[in-house]
């Protein structure tokens, strides 16, 4: 009984914004340059913030599990730390250190001429911030439950470090992979608090779909219905695109 | 041609010293309880745990020298090897797991799979190849296993438990093929077990490892008639 109710949790909210979606607006909204724009930026930053989750991320996620050093699990705990905070709280956070009057925000911008806040740059540090912890929180436990006598028996058998990691370790945890990067894109994708904090609100610049979402429900709920019917769309794509593609039975997927 | 190790490792409260000796074609079983430091030892041979004290020596390559620092590679030891469980890599085909060695070393895709078919033809599992190793029963995993370690045709060759994983009724055919396949070796071979009927069958010589140290070495036969040790005694208790 309480499965159901929960179940009834879950569903409701989405009948709701189903029966009061005005269909017949959808193609005048997703036509209109500023949604356009929105979603493109959208889907460019959550992208290049999965990119750069993983990239760091899995080095971090390797060490975390394969290396014993000391402080291990603070960096455990400051690594995932981003998200159980408040998604704002990280956005102020980000503001006061690489702001352009932040701690270390002035020397971006003083040698490198890197400012963060209110460009598009912003916003990929801050969706990168906020989505990086699932993607190493997945591949850590991978790496700790993946058995590492296999790549003992691939060092006996004539292959580097490096050859065994990317060879066997890695194939062997691609579905903790794959999983993670699906977390991590859809926190990006779906990432308000830390966005508009740190990089504001700028059509074109940092208007991502949740910050246009929002907007649009002060002017023009019929407006912010269908970006939200888009944003289901896109994310319900990609999920069941990377069921279908990756996350079979990985005995039929692999072939070298 | 011999392989000869004299190592100790201490850790915690883990400590093993061995120094053993194995001839091109002969066969050693190790025997031991649990903890013994069985597969330690085999570890050490292979360079996948560093040993503290004294050098190991295949044929006339310093493998392990504490003394002058020699310390070589695992995946340059030419030592092959057969883990426990046979730990065949599950997301690659049969023919791939074979391949493996030889593509390490940097030999191209194509010529490794033919390598690597061959071999499967030399252990009658030809037919497997593009099967994947959860598909395969124990006796064909072993076979795989057995066609994997030497691929990259090594110098020596050690196996862990080979026979542990399987049920009673298959492990005595597949002991028999284990003999087989041990005879023609030429190399030493060093055989990882806690069975003394294992020993029996596939060794010529046993060394027993109790509580981290040698307590017996010598002729299967010898070792079966006068045990050092209440330990080898009760092993062998009923043949002799």
């Amino acid at each position: 009984m309480l499965a159901v109710i929960a179940t009834a949790f879950f569903a409701l909210p989405f009948v709701g914004l189903l029966w009061r979606t005005p269909w017949s607006d959808v193609a005048d909204v997703i036509t209109d340059q500023s949604v356009r724009r929105a979603l493109w930026l959208s889907i460019q930053t959550s992208v290049l913030a999965t990119v750069f989750a993983l990239l760091f991320g899995v080095p971090l996620a390797w060490v975390l599990a394969r290396v014993s050093f000391p402080f291990r699990s603070l960096v455990r705990a400051l690594a995932t730390l981003s998200m159980v905070l408040p998604p704002v709280v990280g956005g102020v956070a980000l503001f006061f250190s690489f702001g352009r009057r932040g701690l270390f925000g002035q020397y971006l911008d003083d040698w490198f001429g890197v400012r963060l806040p209110f460009t598009t740059a912003g916003v990929v540090v801050a969706q990168t911030f906020v989505s990086m912890p699932f993607l190493v929180l997945t591949v850590e436990s991978a790496f700790r439950q993946f058995d590492i006598r296999y790549d003992d028996v691939a060092r006996s058998l004539g292959a580097t470090r490096w050859h065994a990691f990317r060879r066997v370790t890695l194939p062997a945890i691609r579905p903790a992979i794959i999983a993670g990067v699906v977390l991590a894109w859809a926190r990006a994708l779906g990432e308000f608090g830390a966005t508009i904090t740190f990089a504001g609100n700028l059509p074109g610049t940092t208007q991502t779909m949740p910050l246009a979402t929002y907007l649009a429900l002060e002017t023009d709920p019929g407006a912010a219905l269908v970006l939200s019917i888009v944003l289901i769309v896109v994310s319900f794509a990609v999920l069941i695109g990377l069921r279908d593609r990756w996350l079979g039975n990985p005995n039929e997927v692999t072939r070298s | 041609m011999t392989l000869h190790a004299a190592i100790r490792v201490r850790r915690d409260r883990f400590d093993f010293e061995a120094s053993f000796q194995v001839n091109d074609g002969e066969t050693l079983a190790v025997l031991g309880p649990n903890g013994a430091g069985k597969s330690t030892m085999l570890r050490c041979l292979l360079g996948l745990t560093p040993i503290d004290v004294g050098r190991i020596v295949l044929n006339d390559a310093v493998l392990d020298d504490v003394d002058t620092d020699v310390f070589v590679e695992p995946d340059k030891r030419r030592i092959g090897a057969v883990f426990q469980d046979y730990l065949l890599f599950r997301h690659m085909s049969v023919v791939d797991n074979v391949a493996f060695g030889l593509r390490a070393r940097g030999t191209k895709k194509h010529e490794s799979r033919l390598a690597a078919r061959s071999l499967l033809e030399r252990f009658d599992v030809d037919h497997l190849a593009d099967r994947f190793p959860s598909q395969l029963s124990g006796g064909e995993s072993q076979r795989v296993a057995l066609a994997r370690a030497l691929a990259t045709e090594p110098r020596a060759i050690v196996l862990d438990e080979p026979l542990a994983a399987l049920d009673v009724t298959t492990r005595r055919a597949v002991r028999d093929e284990l003999r087989r396949f041990l005879d023609g070796f030429a190399g030493p071979r060093i055989i990882v077990t806690h069975d003394p009927m294992d020993a029996r069958r596939l060794a010529d010589r046993v060394l027993v490892i109790e509580n981290g140290r040698v307590s017996q070495v010598g002729d299967i036969v010898d070792v079966i008639r006068h045990p050092a040790s209440p330990y080898v005694a009760a092993l062998f208790g009923d043949e002799s």
